[in-house]
């Protein structure tokens, strides 16, 4: 019962939030994220919730006046006896198996491996001239310091941050050569923006809800819009350090032309497929977060308080009525 | 000046997107009832609820207590996830619940399905109706008032007649039902 109603709640909470961000016209990446943030969060106690005002909004009355009754369809038979809640298991089993081997593993490997200074990447401890001065004209207007950033060997254009007491910046041996001064400044800008907005751990918090909604495929689908847009929430942040945005915008853009054809001679047959659709994906992101950097100026992050406190309103009100 | 404008022109949008989604749920709700009459809904006659239910031995009362009204002023039946037929008849004074029935094939409809229940159980006892073994429960419901309850099993069926009266009232209801 509440995994069906948590599925539900979610698809409903999705539509709505969709229809406030189009109604409102809201562009700025933060607010979006506070908006998404309700499909994850409400779905997860709005059922404890519901039941404990009302302990009979289960039984049959209550479904009968309601706006939906889930009942409905999950006894509804198709293709040949194949029940709609038959369906919905499949989706949730397979929801929960993408969770496991996309996300949980992962992490766990992570947590294994001791951070990102593992084998396959080797940290430089030594750099020449050239490498110290490029990095002392990125770092112009930084709030960084040197020693937070290590330089990895890798030819690729790689750039991370790790978060936590002492946060720091790996940038490749690759995006160093490939990018000039000003391209390293606002790429690291960018880092910064990270580390800094890992002290707010909106993400995070989203994150242990998503967990809670492991099965749940809209929660996976919300959650990961959600992580894409703490993408352009940065690349605000580091316009705003830095201020050039074509700067950024010709760092994503060649970023964008590394990735085209990667790996494709490598790989062949359903390797090639899926590393083409991984680049088209990677592709399509770097594509709007340019989309987004253009757009900045237009973006209006007052006044959205009351269009927040009415969607979470509205969420909940019509899930009350949805059993 | 600006900020209110916007919040206002969105509230417009949303209270539109809002319609909207609500027609979409409802439309979404009513759709599977065109497929299928399996699950639980609300039907305007017995004949209707037959029909849907395809059970033909239904147990309808021949007696039915004065200050009661007929019709039933409720009529729900399911044939998934198991067969119930529940009948609600209220009391022509007062609006309220007076009788209610539910029969089906599996014994959890009388829970599920139950909607008014003893405050306080005085006794409980067997009884045998019509050759069957029953069950008699006489207490008190809301308000304090005397109320009775049969329950008994008729070959794979499952009944339950509540009232809203002494024991004589429910038995002479219950063996009106068995023909």
């Amino acid at each position: 019962m509440y995994i069906a109603q948590n599925v539900i709640h979610s698809i409903i909470a999705s539509l709505i939030v969709e229809c406030a961000i189009i109604s409102w016209k809201i562009k700025a990446p933060p607010i979006k994220q506070w908006f998404r943030i309700l499909v994850i969060f409400l779905p997860v106690i709005s059922f404890p919730l519901y039941q404990l005002i009302s302990p009979h909004r289960g039984d049959p009355y209550f479904r009968l006046n309601s706006l939906l009754d889930s009942n409905r369809w999950f006894f509804l038979e198709i293709w040949g006896g194949i029940s709609v809640l038959f369906i919905l298991i499949v989706i949730i089993l397979l929801t929960s198996l993408i969770f496991l081997l996309q996300e949980l593993i992962p992490i766990i490997a992570d947590v294994i491996r001791k951070g990102p200074e593992s084998d396959e990447n080797i940290v430089i401890q030594e750099t020449d001239e050239l490498t110290e001065l490029k990095l002392s004209k990125a770092f112009e207007g930084l709030p960084l310091e040197r020693n937070a950033v290590e330089i990895i060997e890798d030819n690729d254009l790689t750039l991370f941050s790790t978060t936590g007491l002492s946060p720091k910046i790996y940038v490749s041996t690759g995006l160093i050569n490939t990018f000039n001064a000003e391209h390293l400044n606002v790429a690291l800008a960018h880092e910064i923006a990270h580390i800094k907005r890992s002290r707010r751990p909106i993400l995070i918090i989203a994150y242990l809800f998503r967990i809670i909604m492991f099965f749940n495929p809209v929660a996976m689908f919300e959650f990961r819009r959600l992580a894409q847009e703490e993408e352009n929430v940065c690349d605000r942040m580091a316009v705003m350090m830095t201020g050039k945005p074509n700067i950024l915008i010709e760092a994503v853009d060649m970023l964008r032309s590394s990735s085209e054809g990667g790996d494709s001679e490598k790989s062949k047959g359903l390797d090639s497929i899926i590393s083409a659709v991984e680049n088209y994906s990677h592709d399509i992101q770097l594509i709007n977060r340019i989309e987004k950097i253009k757009n900045y100026n237009q973006e209006d992050t007052n006044g959205w308080v009351i269009p927040f406190c009415l969607t979470a309103t509205f969420i909940v009100l019509l899930n009350y009525y949805i059993v | 000046m600006s900020k209110i404008i916007k919040i206002s022109s969105g509230l417009i949008w949303m209270l539109i997107f809002g319609g909207l989604i609500v027609a979409f749920i409802v439309f979404m709700n009513w759709l599977p009832l065109q497929f299928q009459t399996n699950t639980a809904r609300q039907y305007s006659s017995i004949e209707s609820a037959k029909l849907a239910t395809g059970v033909e031995n239904i147990m309808v009362p021949v007696y039915i207590p004065e200050g009661i009204s007929w019709p039933p002023s409720l009529i729900i039946a399911q044939k998934k996830p198991y067969y119930a037929l529940v009948m609600e008849f209220i009391n022509i004074k007062t609006k309220e619940t007076d009788l209610f029935i539910i029969q089906s094939s599996s014994g959890e409809a009388e829970k599920r399905f139950q909607k008014i229940d003893f405050i306080e159980i005085k006794e409980e006892t067997g009884y045998i109706l019509k050759g069957r073994h029953a069950n008699l429960t006489v207490g008190n419901c809301k308000g304090g008032i005397e109320c009775s309850k049969l329950d008994w099993q008729d070959g794979d069926t499952y009944c339950s007649v509540f009232l809203m009266s002494p024991a004589f009232k429910v038995i002479k209801v219950a063996e009106s039902m068995i023909r």
